[in-house]
């Protein structure tokens, strides 16, 4: 009977390691909405902040972010707000690929969640045709400039000079 | 206690299975609106597209337009198939009938991929099983496949290859993008050449655009990565029997950026002068661009705009018949989706104004252009209207 109580308690382990397995990987992506661009804006009000959309499909995104991630570590002031733009059908594969790179313990990570992606992105951003890595850098003000393709780190040291 | 046990395994395989099952391609934004069209000789529509993992086969009478019967699967086992960004599914048809498919299978590796070839010796009565085109079948980048037939019926499938930037790497030698591949086919599909590289240092996420001619030769264009990183187009000429293409520059936008654009381009036969082509290029000045290409001294003339700013103007199609050109493109508003058209009756000198010619509230797909009986359709994917086939401007 002990052994069977051992037994029981394994299998309810795994039980509850698969929910909590389910559970992280369900956590981290937020659903992005037409809405959503100005509802992080109203969030990171009078803070510096980068919104770096990206792709699985995007042999360049991954490293970027990883830039990224590695420069909010330095500064820790600026934001970090990722937002991946395959589509909800691909949420695990997403979770899977951020879990690769190294990014800092704290940032946001979003996944493009209407139907019509090509509109998303038409109102997020009507000048932004859709190439990838596409972001953009929010000053303290919230003056932005959008990058299209991997940033010029040393640019990039400029613009966080100022936080 | 048992009981108690049954239960807990059965709970840990329902939550196992419902991971397996978030884990597999979904459906969930509906089947995908990438598909393409072809025109047989009696005027039928014929229409591959992808669905539930099989690329699916079906027609339209040229009495019925639009009434799409018998569809049939192509693949036999199901399969992850290319259809976001500038993939999907490809179809033509040859002088003789016969009916050709091509498409892309995503493998589980990034951005690896395999080309699948099927075809139609019987009118589209029957299938082929598919087969891979390439003879390369490491997992790595094989996609964004181009066919095209020649009215001699030679068959040309071009695609994005990576295998040179993994050799590349291994060697620790630099390389920048990817690269274009070619094979043909000269028994109407049955068999394959080996693989041959047209230019290394392809964009690695644009479609090509091929068009194999009287010749039985084949013209492609695609996005290039030239020297400082600058993605402009390059075109080439490919042959049976050469194996050293020359590559030459179509393109001068300078557009310097480390990005995956999805945006390739568009070209169509120009009289017995040249080709037209048709090309978003990004940056400041982002937008639709048209330019002749001569065909003999590859000089290409200064690049026309074309496209209302801000409106995600892009993804070109052309057509052409003698000196009558047709530009179609995808533009979007606050309220609709839409495609623009115009018309050249010289060759591509001078343009009629835009006009809209076909516009949907929900999701589409990219437009294409056919030539029928001398006249211009256009065939356009929606989610909500369906597909949209119409004859445009004359």
């Amino acid at each position: 009977m002990k052994l069977m109580f051992k037994h029981y308690l394994m299998k309810l382990s795994l039980v509850i390691g698969l929910l909590l397995s389910q559970q992280v990987l369900a956590e981290p992506l937020k659903p992005f909405m037409a809405s959503s661009r100005m509802e992080i804006e109203k969030a990171h009000q009078g803070q510096p902040m980068i919104m770096a959309f990206w792709s699985l499909d995007c042999t360049y995104c991954l490293d970027e972010l990883s830039n990224l991630g590695e420069f909010v570590k330095k500064h820790p002031k600026v934001k970090l707000v990722l937002v991946n733009a395959d589509g909800l059908i691909t949420r695990q594969e997403v979770v899977k690929a951020l879990k690769q790179i190294k990014l800092p313990a704290t940032y946001e990570s979003w996944q493009f969640s209407e139907p019509d992606e090509e509109r998303l992105r038409y109102s997020i951003d009507k000048a932004w045709y859709g190439e990838l890595p596409r972001t953009y850098y929010y000053d303290n003000f919230h003056q932005v400039k959008a990058v299209s393709g991997s940033s010029d780190l040393i640019w990039l040291k400029s613009w966080a000079s100022k936080f | 206690m048992m009981k108690t046990l049954n239960l807990v395994s059965s709970l840990a395989l329902v939550v196992a299975l419902a991971g397996n099952a978030c884990g597999h391609e979904g459906h969930d934004h509906g089947q995908p609106l990438a598909v393409s069209v072809a025109l047989d000789a009696q005027g039928n529509l014929w229409r591959a597209s992808a669905k539930d993992g099989f690329v699916v086969v079906d027609k339209s009478l040229a009495v019925n337009p639009l009434i799409f019967a018998s569809p049939k699967n192509i693949n036999e086992k199901a399969q992850k198939i290319g259809t976001s960004g500038d993939a999907r599914p490809k179809i033509a048809i040859a002088h003789n009938g016969n009916i050709y498919l091509t498409w892309t299978q995503a493998l589980p590796t990034p951005y690896s991929g395999y080309i699948w070839f099927s075809r139609s010796i019987d009118g589209g009565k029957t299938f082929s099983p598919p087969s891979i085109v390439h003879q390369d079948r490491a997992e790595i980048t094989h996609r964004f496949d181009a066919l095209s037939v020649s009215p001699s019926g030679r068959i040309y499938v071009a695609w994005v290859d990576k295998r040179d930037l993994i050799a590349a790497k291994k060697t620790k030698q630099a390389y920048d993008g990817a690269a274009i591949y070619y094979a043909f086919s000269e028994d109407a599909g049955a068999s394959f050449s080996a693989e041959r590289k047209v230019a290394d240092s392809s964009c690695e996420c644009c479609r090509i655009a091929m068009l194999a001619n009287e010749q039985g030769d084949a013209v492609m264009m695609w996005r290039h990565l030239f020297v400082g990183g600058v993605r402009d187009h390059a075109m080439a000429k490919i042959s049976a029997n050469e194996t050293n293409p020359k590559i030459h520059r179509a393109s001068f936008g300078n557009w310097k950026i480390d990005a995956c654009p999805h945006h390739g381009p568009a070209i169509a036969k120009g009289g017995d002068w040249g080709y037209h082509l048709a090309w978003f290029d990004g940056g400041d000045k982002a937008g639709l661009f048209y330019a002749r290409m001569d065909g003999e001294a590859w000089v290409s003339s200064p690049a026309k705009r074309f496209g209302d700013a801000n409106s995600q103007t892009g993804h070109p199609a052309l057509i052409s018949d003698g000196e009558q050109v047709w530009l179609a493109w995808k533009e979007m508003t606050d309220k609709a989706s839409l495609v623009k058209l115009v018309k050249s009756n010289d060759g591509g000198r001078s343009w009629d104004a835009p006009a809209v010619i076909s516009q949907t509230k929900g999701k589409s797909d990219y437009p294409q252009l056919l030539l029928k009986n001398g006249q211009a359709y256009l065939a356009w994917n929606t989610e909500l209207d369906g597909l949209a086939w119409l004859k445009v401007a004359q």
